[in-house]
């Protein structure tokens, strides 16, 4: 049961990034700098993918401690 | 002189491959299950945290991110992200909860192949098994012969022109049968965990040669003006539709954990955090990875939009033109080291598909002693066959990848993960799911068609979903029989 809760508490997050990767997508060129606005949104999204996984990841496996 | 020292490096490269063939022989003789099918293609599930990340990531990077990414990202634009996030985002949900049940799953009943857990799930079902044996086989068997290809291409070019494109493919897959058929799975696990730092250490080099070299901010500001789409969606071929951004988001991080040269790696993991390990390295290496792709993908927009070279080769002749012989050569021994990786697992997971599913549990069940020598066998026969098809290259690497394998694969998702979820889906169903699937994908594959601009992948899945429900409510499973996760990791 508490892993149930503790799964849902997720959604959101999750829901949060679909919807971030959605707003990447018209990626403007935006300013005339070397860096445009698209490769900083799609670029950095993957970085908040990444500490969402580290922690949702920690989460739902520090519960199972056996080895093999 | 200068053309000896790319020659040398490559083949102390292979020699280095071959060395730890030997070594992965030893080891797997030392463990004293050498005739054992899960110590050929698993590595006996002894596998620590940090190399089975190194192996799967070694496995996803490939020619592909060297070679196919810069094309890609040159012809398509940064719309070609959408793969990336969507791979990762799948990854990130996928390995904690369900990856985490299929690890259970694979500990507790000695899996080897995908067939074996889909099977399982549906009480032993030899149909499906075959099912998906087939399915896996046919839809990832492409993107191996296709891996030949890339490393060919860098073969003759660092060699300059020493070895020919069929001495190069017939020299590869050599090399790839010996090391492969010595250890198997522990031979592949060494070499990939160098690969990946080749590969990673090449790429750093050739951003630290390009930024170095050259104005960056200044080429950047140049493409925006002559190649903007570039910076921009659907693309300067415009693909990336909304629709299609949005549905390959959805789908293609299925097809890419489903892919079973990856799925099989969860089982051989040691522990169960060693998952998060592999989740959390590979999504940190693909944002490494692929934003060093994309800037070398402007630079090359600056120098050949005007030229006409094979988007694949861009980064190939970017580096022989501006940088030191010795010095590219070094550099793209790394691509060479990424495809070995990928071809050499791919290698040894379709060996185990044709050696378990198709033939050792359908017609031999009595002889398991056999499994390893057919292992062997396969794997060399399955070189042959990708060598002679790599006389055949595809126009782009990475159509290879989204076009074919994964619409493929995604085919498997529904009795998969919806069969293990849903306890009353059926073995009916799945049978329905798989077949009505793969058949959805083929003929979307040969028609090379997204209906309605959405990703085919897309609709496979809806297909293959309602396979498996109306085959489950038609032929539904006897009362008191359904699945249940718990009872079977518990029983």
């Amino acid at each position: 049961m508490q892993q149930k809760k503790s799964s849902a508490k997720w959604y959101p997050i999750w829901m949060v990034i679909i919807l971030a990767v959605l707003l990447a997508y018209p990626g403007k060129t935006g300013f005339a700098g070397w860096l445009p606005w698209s490769m900083i949104i799609t670029f950095g999204l993957m970085w908040v993918i990444y500490i969402a996984a580290a922690v949702f990841a920690k989460e739902q496996l520090s519960e199972d401690q056996e080895e093999r | 002189m200068s053309d000896i020292i790319p020659i040398i490096i490559v083949f102390a490269y292979m020699v280095l491959c071959l060395a730890l063939g030997g070594y992965g022989l030893k080891d797997s003789l030392k463990s004293g299950q050498a005739d054992q099918g899960s110590d050929f293609f698993l590595a006996g599930r002894q596998i620590s945290p940090f190399m089975a990340s190194m192996t799967y990531i070694a496995t996803v990077f490939s020619a592909l991110v060297f070679l196919g990414s810069v094309g890609i990202y040159y012809n398509l634009g940064i719309g070609f992200n959408i793969l990336l996030l969507s791979e990762m985002a799948a990854v990130a949900i996928f390995f904690p909860t369900i990856g985490k049940m299929f690890w259970k799953l694979a500990e507790k009943h000695d899996f080897v192949t995908p067939a074996d857990l889909v099977s399982h799930r549906f009480g032993g079902s030899s149909l499906i098994r075959l099912l998906v044996g087939i399915i896996s086989l046919a839809f990832i068997f492409p993107f191996m012969a296709v891996q030949i290809v890339g490393i060919s291409y860098v073969m003759v070019t660092v060699t300059n022109n020493w070895l020919s494109y069929p001495a190069a493919v017939i020299f590869i897959a050599v090399v790839l049968a010996i090391y492969i058929s010595l250890g198997g799975y522990r031979s592949v696990v060494w070499t990939d965990a160098i690969q990946v730092f080749m590969l990673g250490g090449a790429m750093l080099l050739t951003f630290i040669v390009i930024v170095t070299k050259f104005d960056v901010p200044q080429i950047f500001t140049h493409v925006l003006s002559v190649r903007g789409a570039i910076f921009n969606t659907p693309g300067p071929v415009p693909v990336y539709k909304l629709g299609m951004w949005i549905t390959q988001f959805l789908m293609i991080g299925i097809g890419f954990v489903l892919m079973p040269q990856l799925w099989v790696r969860i089982y051989a993991v040691k522990k169960v955090q060693g998952l998060r390990n592999i989740s959390l390295y590979f999504i940190g290496a693909t944002a490494v990875l692929f934003l060093f792709a994309f800037i070398f993908a402007v630079v090359c927009a600056d120098f050949y939009s005007t030229k006409k070279i094979l988007p694949d080769k861009l980064i190939l002749t970017f580096l022989f033109e501006h940088s030191p012989r010795w010095l590219a050569a070094t550099l793209l021994t790394g691509a060479i080291a990424a495809s070995m990786s990928t071809i050499d697992s791919l290698v040894l997971c379709i060996s185990s598909i044709v050696t378990r599913d198709l033939y050792s549990k359908l017609y031999k069940p009595e002889v398991p002693k056999n499994e390893v020598l057919w292992g062997r066998v396969i794997s060399v026969l399955l070189l042959v066959i990708s060598a002679v098809l790599a006389f055949f290259p595809p126009p782009l690497f990475f159509g290879v990848l989204i076009d074919v394998m994964y619409p493929g694969i995604i085919a498997l998702a529904p009795a998969t993960i919806i069969g293990l979820l849903w306890k009353r889906a059926s073995q009916g169903g799945a049978v329905l799911s798989l077949v009505v699937g793969a058949c959805l994908a083929i003929y979307l594959v040969a028609t090379k068609q997204n209906p309605m601009g959405l990703y085919s992948g897309l609709w496979v899945f809806l297909a293959s979903a309602l396979g498996l429900w109306l085959g489950s409510l038609i032929m539904p499973v006897q009362a008191g029989k359904e699945y249940n996760y718990a009872q079977d990791i518990a029983g």
